[in-house]
């Protein structure tokens, strides 16, 4: 019965063919399906683990350069001898150091967590004494809150907002899939100590015994246990305060046999802080309907909370079952004049986005089977259907068991997977299809052998596809680990689908495929057919229409990748717009949003009443823009991060001298601005506050279309004299400012400012009996306040701390330090002014380092119409051409390899940012293509034994070229990161139509016809099929183009598939016939097969 | 809409001010005690009570002075007692000498015992009124007019030359004393203006420094001076009080203390546009001074803000176009 010895492929379909569990396995890949979809968590972007852990040691008194020299330096050193360190970034305060490690993306979290602890540990002893225990953060991306609610009130203060949110939040707590809860903004309670110095020195008393007092009388302890009539008691020393009576009651001291008490030197009350380091409000926007209502006009005090999911939850339900707790509380608890914004919900954010991709996964279904209809006819047009949902299923299936969620990056793999996963069930169906056409007696085993038949090329060209895919995993990196489920999911669905179409496709032909209709499918019916067979038979009759042919696409070739080169070579420079016909470079390309958040940061110094006024005028501008639902502003704190904020360090945006503003913009589903206009808008706008305050900094921070960068383009300025470093720093600032398209300049970097030191006079105290720590103390309480203990106030969920300062309308000037008094040993209380000096100086500025050299940072943004790329390489031109700020300046890292710092040589400017990531990613990418490119040769090799026919096959990869940079230019977009991606999967994709050519040319020379001959045959044969799979393909990807991040993937697919298909199909025939006439050897009976029946 | 006065914060020099703590002293301060040792009969006077220059404030037990003064008015009749007999026996020796009835010693004597018997007559008529005086010492009366400030004894109580009785302050010459650091007190003389500020009265007066005392204290290193108060201005010795030297002066913004609003837990003011549209700004607020508080972060010389802010105005009002610039 069997004559010939079947291919794996053969044999599947053989097995299958007639199994009663081929129909429970479609059923079970349907009901997989289902299950997956709803059980796999959601999540709007795949989550990334950047491992990073921060350490911050005190030493108290030390100056920036102490701190650096003692501590700094030696531990960042320490911290980068652990393996995995990508880079270090280090800062040295007054009395603080901090040291801040970034490992590779994928590390183990906890594993690097324990070694950095390991690490300091070991190294506890080299610092100096006086140095206090380390502080160790991991710096966690599963915290950044899914989910933010925020009050906001214009009867209520942020006080009493603070305690409504704590009730709230503690409820939310109860949620089992929460896992944090944090409010944000509001004064906390505390009993407060409004000491009037004037008051203390006329008692002759000192802060430091007031201090004392006060400590002294706060104890509460288990004193010991009393035993009595058989049974044992807890004898137990109550002598906290608390209230604010008792402290008021609470004797300091005595005079004359009369007790001072504390409310006879200051004021006690209960509440809020009235000096206040940060500030935090809420407007709506004039998007919004209340914008102008009369309860809720300008900005109004607001508090948020925020909610963090625990891992591997469902983003979508946490967030739900938040919003129904608090859509329940509000009823209950919330007084009707305090609005509940939820101003940001993740959860609603990725079921839409999933939703959306759902709803375009069954567009392209459906369009990719309408195609087939007409094509292939109705009921085989419904086996390709049949197909594409088992393939999904089982990929997701893989995708619950492999621990990947279902996100954008991964239901973009499936829209990707689905243009070619259908390929091989077209392929396979229409050859039994043929054979069907062709009549038969045995079907099942016609079905079998066309599978057979078809198989090696299949399998070949689908073990590429996968190869390409899984070869993308390779990408290290954020981008690697934000792509990676693209790749995944391509590959698994790619390989599924070989399977589906050996096991399933069989099965149904054998089944549900009608009798033949009495036509030959192989001789070219259609008008397409003899016409491209008319073009094929002029190209290989004549020679020298062939060679124009070449020559022509040798020249589109080159034309093509002039699009992308001319910017670097033009004689007018890189700087300045694109030249006509030029196609742009960014790595990830801007996305609508539903938000954005705007920086303003100003000098060192800046009172926070300053820059709250700044962010006022800003947020205006803000509010006036119709598109703008609402903002929430953070003066002094930083606001509540998510995952870009993270990473380009929001969350230690902290001090009096900045602000933050979150705006939300009415859903994108009902505006038609996107958000990089209104972002382009405001940047406008807020110019002329700009120039009102020349050291305002303003940045806009959108998270972009993929990974998130620190800043778009960054200059790593080092050196070893801080003095000559802020010079060129401020000029890069200057350069940058001045070059075209750049925006958003900022600079990281400590300003000089004027400092009052206190000098004590170690004489003098010496000969008064004071110590240094006495005066410390006195000046640090009555100058920025002083907690001095925690009181357990009835009713009160937390301890309440006791806080003791100058109130500000008696707040002591530096200068008039003589109204202090310091009480020495012998009971005498001196005046401070007596026993130190008080001088103003320009401070020591704080040292910040970056893989252990000294940087300064200036950073920027560039406007869409021009690339960070071309901006960099104007500014290197100009800092390298002259001296900057005295010093010569060596520029660099404008290479495919990290260059790492050193200032050995003198000063040098590093290139960082999004550029870094961009060369990072283009070197892997490059080497990724390399490897692909030699992995198809290889397979093709491998397959076909020789070394020049597979390269015939590879031709078509640089036809496909051709088509990827006019398409950019056409749809009108840059040149991405995701468009790079397409690039390499075309190179996967448009192999397999130059080998089904190849393999049908072998074919007919088989079955005797003549080279040439069979040169016409095979690509007439070939074209429906080819134009059916590239069509699929192509529509499959359109809707790709509805997500600005995959509009890339999707120009590079469809373009080069576009010009790939038609040049290959017009040259290959042509170029085979040529060449393969010298080498009679590459048509050979394969040993596995029994040729055409 | 709102029509309220506006008015433009201008920069303006303010005070820079010295603070020294001190007491409100009395110049005059008598202590009144006993020149002898008595018991304390009656105490007429109580603490705080104001009392006229002689006038009475204590009696002390005169018994013994009583007993003493009769001993000394018998001694001093028995003096002259004696000295009538002395007298009649020189009379009578010189009227028997001149009949040569006696001898001349007998006469010589006789004289000189009249001579010793006047002088002992008057010894001990001296010796009484001196006894006599003595009584006006139990009658202890006010040296100057003022206010008694301490009881230091009670009626009964037994008191011996020297312990104090009584305080007596007089309230018409009050001084403010009190002690300057070694590096403030270059810069104060005697004659210089003084504004202190009593906290008991909430009330500030105008003093001058009368006194610098040229001698500090080597451990606290501080120096007394003493500034003069206005005469009858409700102050009592013993209050708290602040002195304000100007050390110099200093440009600041100043807001009326009308204009400060507190809106959702910031302290801060209304600002006008050029739009008329009103805007809230946080205010940094330092120290008081006489009209106003100094603004030292939030706001610009030459703005304008609403001088008294009504309890509804929100950030973003807008205010009539007829307003008056204050």
């Amino acid at each position: 019965m069997h004559p010939v010895r079947l291919n794996s492929a053969g044999r599947l379909a053989q097995s299958f063919i007639e199994s009663k569990l081929t129909p429970l396995f479609v059923v079970a890949g349907f009901l997989l399906a289902i299950f997956s979809s709803l059980v796999t968590p959601r999540e709007e972007n795949p989550q990334i683990i950047v491992p990073a852990v921060q350490v911050t040691w005190l030493l108290p008194g030390a100056t920036p350069e102490e701190v650096d020299r003692l501590v700094v330096v030696p531990m960042e050193a320490a911290l980068r001898e652990i393996d995995g360190v990508k880079h270090s970034s280090a800062a040295a305060a007054h009395g603080i150091g901090r040291v801040m490690v970034e490992f590779h993306v994928g590390q183990d979290e906890d594993r690097v967590l324990e070694r950095v602890k390991q690490r300091v540990a070991v190294h506890r002893d080299r610092l100096p004494r006086a140095t206090l225990d380390p502080r160790i953060e991991q710096i966690r991306v599963d915290d950044a809150p899914i989910v933010t609610l925020t009050l906001a009130s214009q009867r209520y203060d942020d006080y009493a907002l603070r305690r409504l949110a704590e009730r709230i939040a503690e409820r939310l707590n109860n949620i089992k899939e929460v896992s944090v809860t944090q409010i944000h903004g509001g004064r906390l309670r505390e009993l407060r100590v409004n000491l009037d110095p004037a008051r203390l020195q006329a008692h002759g008393l000192t802060l430091n015994e007031g201090i004392a007092a006060i400590t002294g009388n706060n104890v509460d302890a288990l004193a010991g246990h009393s035993t009595r009539n058989g049974s044992e008691r807890l004898v137990y020393l109550d002598g906290r305060l608390s209230s604010a009576e008792g402290l008021r009651r609470l004797p300091l001291a005595e005079r004359g046999g009369r007790l001072i008490h504390l409310e006879d030197l200051a004021e006690v009350v209960d509440g809020p802080a009235p000096e206040r380091d940060h500030v935090t409000r809420l407007a709506f926007g004039s998007g919004n309907p209340l914008f102008a209502a009369e309860d809720s006009q300008g900005e109004m005090a607001a508090v948020t909370i925020s909610v963090a999911k625990k891992p591997g939850t469902n983003a979508v339900e946490v967030s739900r079952d938040v919003l129904t707790m608090v859509e329940k509380i509000r009823a209950q608890i919330v007084p009707a004049d305090v609005h509940v914004v939820t101003t940001r919900d993740d959860g609603r954010n990725a079921n839409r986005v999933v939703n959306h991709l759902i709803f375009d996964l069954a567009i392209a279904i459906t369009v990719v089977t309408l195609l087939l209809v007409p094509a292939l006819g109705g009921r085989q047009a419904m086996i390709v259907a049949l197909v594409i949902p088992l393939v999904i299923g089982l990929t997701l299936a893989v995708d619950l068991l492999a621990g990947v969620t279902i996100n954008r990056m991964s239901m973009f793999g499936l829209i990707l997977a689905l243009g070619m996963l259908v390929d091989d069930a077209i392929v396979v169906m229409e050859n039994i299809h043929r054979h069907y056409e062709q009549g038969t007696t045995d079907r099942r085993w016609t079905a079998v052998l066309a599978t057979h038949e078809i198989g090696t090329p299949t399998t070949l060209a689908t073990i590429t596809i996968v190869l390409v895919f899984l070869s993308l995993s390779l990408l290290t990196g954020m981008n690697g680990a934000f792509f990676f489920p693209i790749s995944f999911n391509v590959a698994v669905a790619i390989a599924a689908s070989l399977l589906v179409a050996y096991v399933v496709v069989p099965w149904a032909c054998h089944h549900w495929l009608p009798a033949p209709a009495g036509h030959r499918i192989d001789q070219p019916p259609g008008l397409l057919e003899r016409r491209y067979s008319m073009a094929v038979t002029a190209l290989v009759e004549h020679p020298r229409r062939a060679n124009a042919l070449f020559a022509g696409i040798l020249l589109l070739l080159l034309a093509s990748s002039m699009m992308m080169a001319w910017q670097f070579i033009r004689p007018s420079g890189v700087e300045g717009p694109l030249s006509f016909g030029g196609v742009g470079l960014s790595i990830m390309p801007r996305e609508n949003r539903n938000t954005f958040t705007i920086w303003l940061d100003l000098a060192e110094g800046t009172p926070i009443e300053t820059t709250d006024r700044v962010a006022r005028e800003v947020g205006e501008l803000v509010s006036a823009q119709p598109m703008v639902d609402h903002y929430l502003s953070y003066v002094g704190i930083p606001g509540v991060v998510d995952f870009a904020g993270q990473i380009s360090g929001g969350a230690s945006r902290q001090g009096p001298n900045v602000a933050e503003l979150r705006v939300n913009l009415i859903d994108k589903s009902e505006r038609r601005t996107q958000s990089g206009a209104v972002i382009d808008e405001l940047r406008g706008a807020v110019r002329p506050i700009q120039s009102r305050y020349p050291d305002l900094d303003v940045r806009f921070i959108e998270a972009p279309a993929g990974p998130p960068s620190a800043a778009v383009i960054l200059a790593h300025i080092h050196g070893p004299d801080p003095e000559v470093l802020r010079g060129i720093s401020a000029e890069v600032k200057a350069l940058f400012r001045t070059t075209y398209g750049a925006v958003d300049v900022f600079d990281i970097e400590a300003t000089q400012r004027m400092q009052v030191d206190v000098v004590v006079d170690k004489d003098k105290a010496m000969l008064s009996g004071v110590s240094t720590a006495d005066i410390e103390q006195t000046l640090r309480a009555l100058m920025d306040g002083l907690v001095i203990a925690q009181t357990h106030v009835e009713g009160e969920k937390n301890p309440v701390p006791v806080r003791i300062r100058v109130p500000r309308h008696s707040e002591i000037a530096p200068e008039l330090l003589d109204r202090i008094l310091v009480r020495n040993a012998r009971g005498q209380a001196i005046p401070v002014s007596e026993l130190a000096d008080v001088v103003t100086r320009p401070s020591e500025a704080a040292v910040q380092r970056r893989d252990n050299e000294r940087i300064s940072i200036v950073g920027g943004n560039v406007t869409p119409n021009t690339a960070p790329i071309y901006a960099i390489l104007a500014m290197n031109q100009k800092l390298a051409a002259a001296p900057v700020a005295g010093q010569p300046l060596r520029t660099g890292n404008l290479s495919l390899v990290e260059q790492a710092p050193n200032s050995l040589d003198g000063y040098q400017l590093l290139w960082d940012g999004e550029l870094r990531v961009t060369f990072d990613s283009f070197r892997e990418m490059s080497l990724i293509f390399g490897v692909v490119v030699l992995m198809i040769y290889l397979l093709l090799v491998a397959a076909y034994r020789s070394f020049l026919l597979p390269v015939l096959g590879m031709i078509a990869i640089p036809l496909g070229i051709i088509g990827v940079f006019p398409g950019h230019w056409l749809v009108d977009i840059n040149f991405s990161m995701a468009s790079l991606i397409g690039v390499v999967a075309l190179a996967g994709v448009v192999v397999r139509n130059s080998l089904l050519i190849i393999d049908f040319i072998h074919d007919y020379q088989r079955q005797g016809h003549p080279l040439r001959e069979a040169v016409k045959l095979a690509g007439a044969v070939r074209l429906r099929p080819i134009l059916l799979t590239s069509s699929a393909l192509i529509l499959a990807t359109l809707v790709l183009y509805r997500d600005p991040l995959f509009a890339g993937l999707a120009t590079s697919m469809i373009f080069g598939t576009l010009t790939s298909t038609g040049l290959t199909l017009l040259a290959l025939p042509p170029l085979y016939e040529r060449v393969a006439r010298h080498f009679p050897e590459w048509v050979r009976e394969p040993p596995d097969a029994s040729g055409r029946t | 809409m709102f029509d309220v006065p506006t008015v433009v914060v201008e920069q303006r020099a303010v005070p820079l001010v010295y603070t020294a703590t001190g007491t409100v002293v009395s110049d005059e301060r008598v202590q009144i005690s006993s020149r002898t040792t008595a018991y304390v009969r009656t105490l007429e006077v109580r603490e705080g009570q104001r009392v006229r220059q002689g006038q009475l404030l204590a009696h002390l037990d005169s018994q013994d002075l009583d007993a003493r003064i009769r001993a000394a008015t018998a001694a001093r009749d028995q003096a002259l007692a004696t000295q009538a007999d002395a007298e009649r026996d020189a009379k009578d020796s010189a009227t028997l000498f001149a009949r040569g009835l006696v001898a001349e010693a007998h006469q010589r004597k006789t004289q000189l015992a009249l001579a010793a018997a006047t002088e002992a007559a008057i010894a001990a008529e001296a010796e009484l009124s001196r006894t006599q005086s003595e009584r006006q010492y139990t009658q202890i009366v006010s040296p100057v007019a003022g206010v008694v400030v301490a009881r230091h004894r009670h009626a009964g109580d037994l008191i011996t030359p020297g312990t104090p009785l009584l305080t007596v302050e007089s309230d018409t010459a009050l001084l403010f004393q009190t002690e300057v650091p070694e590096q403030r007190v270059a810069g104060i003389a005697e004659g210089d203006a003084v504004a202190v500020k009593v906290d008991a009265v909430q009330q500030s007066f105008s003093g001058e420094v009368v006194r610098r005392v040229s001698s500090g204290n080597p451990v606290t290193r501080g120096f007394e001076v003493k500034i003069a108060l206005p005469a009858s201005s409700g102050l009592l010795p013993g209050m708290f009080g602040r002195a304000a030297f100007t050390v110099g002066q200093r440009q600041a913004l100043v807001v009326p203390l009308s204009a400060l609003a507190d809106r959702g837990g910031l302290k801060g003011v209304f600002v006008a546009g050029p739009d008329q549209k009103l805007r809230f700004r946080w205010l940094r607020t330092g120290h008081i001074v006489a009209d106003g508080v100094l603004a030292e972060a939030g706001l610009d010389a030459g703005e304008r803000i609403v001088e008294r802010v009504p309890a509804d105005m929100r950030d973003g009002d807008v205010l009539a176009a007829a307003t008056h610039h204050g």
